[in-house]
């Protein structure tokens, strides 16, 4: 799915956190988006998945104009910041109460994806007893169940041990293989240069792609 | 969604702070010839020739202060949180400001309701259909001030939105006035002034805690 930024701008209490940032991306293609924190990354996801009032300015995805705190259409995996899940419930629980809400749960891949981050064992604990990294592996499961097209993680290393960071790697390769459009957002550039195919670099909200 | 225990659970014990200063109102209030025809929470003319209208009223400003401060901006709390990784699944939908309503609702009878129970077990009710409105009356007017509090919370100004119904509560008990119309009759009826004036306040604050909820950005 093609996902454009059309001179996006937004201001939250006299200060622009986006400013008219243009940008179109693709399907099948992975982009990078770094910068230091506070340079409008995160809120950049927040636009295209409709959570943010654009001051002015609007996106894209396929050329329709997402709305503003609308359920999209479109399948979006999205990691903002921390994970908020049900620390009474199991792993299994909390993905299978967010999959219900689309009534679209794939068990088989599901199954896959924790296998893949090691937690098919701990699909039975409760959220509580989970650590940052493993709550972070669950994040990551939660976005890519249910075959989504779009892709937006912020942060998603974060709390990751080198295996799960090239676990994450190697599923993210596979993603981009099947079409999807992906956006990883982090401040640390070195960490994910190694997968992107194209960098962005946010500045005090304003946007430039490498390339 | 879902329901955070943890987070309900980890306030209890503060909860129970806070109301221990409300316990010795009420304490005082039915050690003191607690009113027999009147619910505690709901305003009421003096009593007594020369009594201050406000003195008077203490318990029913009291009943709207600590209940409006005991729910520590819970429902609030409620309505604005968005995770996004339902909210992506959800987009912000009218259950949760539904659900939002009736947790207003159902805090504002939890807090009532012991209270209700506890006149009629101390006191030698002498009208309990008056008890009965009064109560009603009481628990309605929580509901609206609660929902009015939301409004100042969502749009920025968080002591604007407790000061509103605390000058409403302080109105209704001292402004001889405004208690008048409030606790009269509607003309040729036998319905309670209360009952329009609350159910106005009811549709304008629902209205605008609804515009709010859905032009607030999920940040």
């Amino acid at each position: 799915m093609n996902v454009r930024i059309h001179a996006l701008t937004k201001v939250i209490r006299r200060k622009t956190v986006l400013d008219r940032v243009e940008a179109e991306f693709e399907p099948g293609v992975i982009y990078g988006v770094t910068g230091a924190n506070g340079s409008g990354k995160t809120m950049l996801l927040r636009a295209i998945c409709g959570f943010i009032r654009p001051t002015s300015g609007y996106v894209s995805i396929d050329d329709r104009p997402v709305e503003f705190n609308r359920r999209l259409p479109e399948r979006i995996g999205i990691i903002i910041e921390t994970p908020g899940f049900a620390n009474h419930r199991t792993a299994w629980q909390n993905l299978t109460d967010l999959a219900e809400i689309n009534g679209d749960f794939d068990e088989a891949e599901t199954i896959r994806l924790l296998t893949l981050f090691e937690l098919v064992e701990h699909r039975d604990d409760k959220v509580r007893s989970f650590s940052m990294g493993m709550r972070q592996k669950l994040a990551i499961v939660q976005a890519l169940m249910e075959h989504q097209r779009i892709i937006l993680l912020d942060e998603p290393t974060n709390g990751l041990d080198r295996y799960a960071v090239h676990a994450f790697m190697e599923e993210m390769r596979r993603q981009r293989e099947q079409g999807r459009t992906i956006l990883i957002a982090s401040h640390h550039e070195m960490e994910i240069t190694e997968i992107v195919d194209r960098m962005c670099v946010m500045d005090q909200g304003r946007l430039t792609m490498d390339g | 969604m879902r329901p955070s225990s943890s987070h309900t659970f980890h306030a209890l014990p503060y909860h129970a702070v806070l109301l221990i200063p409300y316990l010795f109102v009420l304490a005082w209030y039915f050690n003191h010839e607690p009113d027999t025809g009147t619910f505690l929470g709901m305003f009421r003319a003096p009593r007594f020739a020369g009594e201050s209208m406000l003195a008077d009223n203490s318990t029913a400003l009291s009943f709207m202060v600590f209940g409006t401060a005991l729910a520590l901006e819970r429902p609030t709390e409620y309505l604005r949180r968005a995770d996004p990784m339902s909210a992506i699944r959800m987009g912000r939908d009218r259950r949760r400001l539904l659900r939002y309503g009736a947790i207003v609702v159902a805090y504002s009878a939890a807090f009532t309701l012991p209270q209700l129970a506890a006149t009629f077990l101390l006191v030698k009710v002498d009208d309990m259909g008056a008890m009965l409105a009064g109560a009603c009356c009481a628990w309605w007017s929580l509901s609206v001030a609660l929902t009015v509090t939301n409004i100042g919370c969502m749009a920025g100004n968080r002591a604007a939105g407790y000061l509103v119904p605390l000058l409403m509560a302080a109105a209704c008990a001292g402004i001889p006035g405004v208690q008048r119309m409030f606790l009269g009759v509607v003309p040729g009826t036998q319905v309670p002034c209360w009952v329009p004036a609350l159910a106005l306040l009811t549709c304008i604050s629902a209205a605008i805690n609804a515009a709010l909820y859905h032009h607030l950005d999920i940040i």
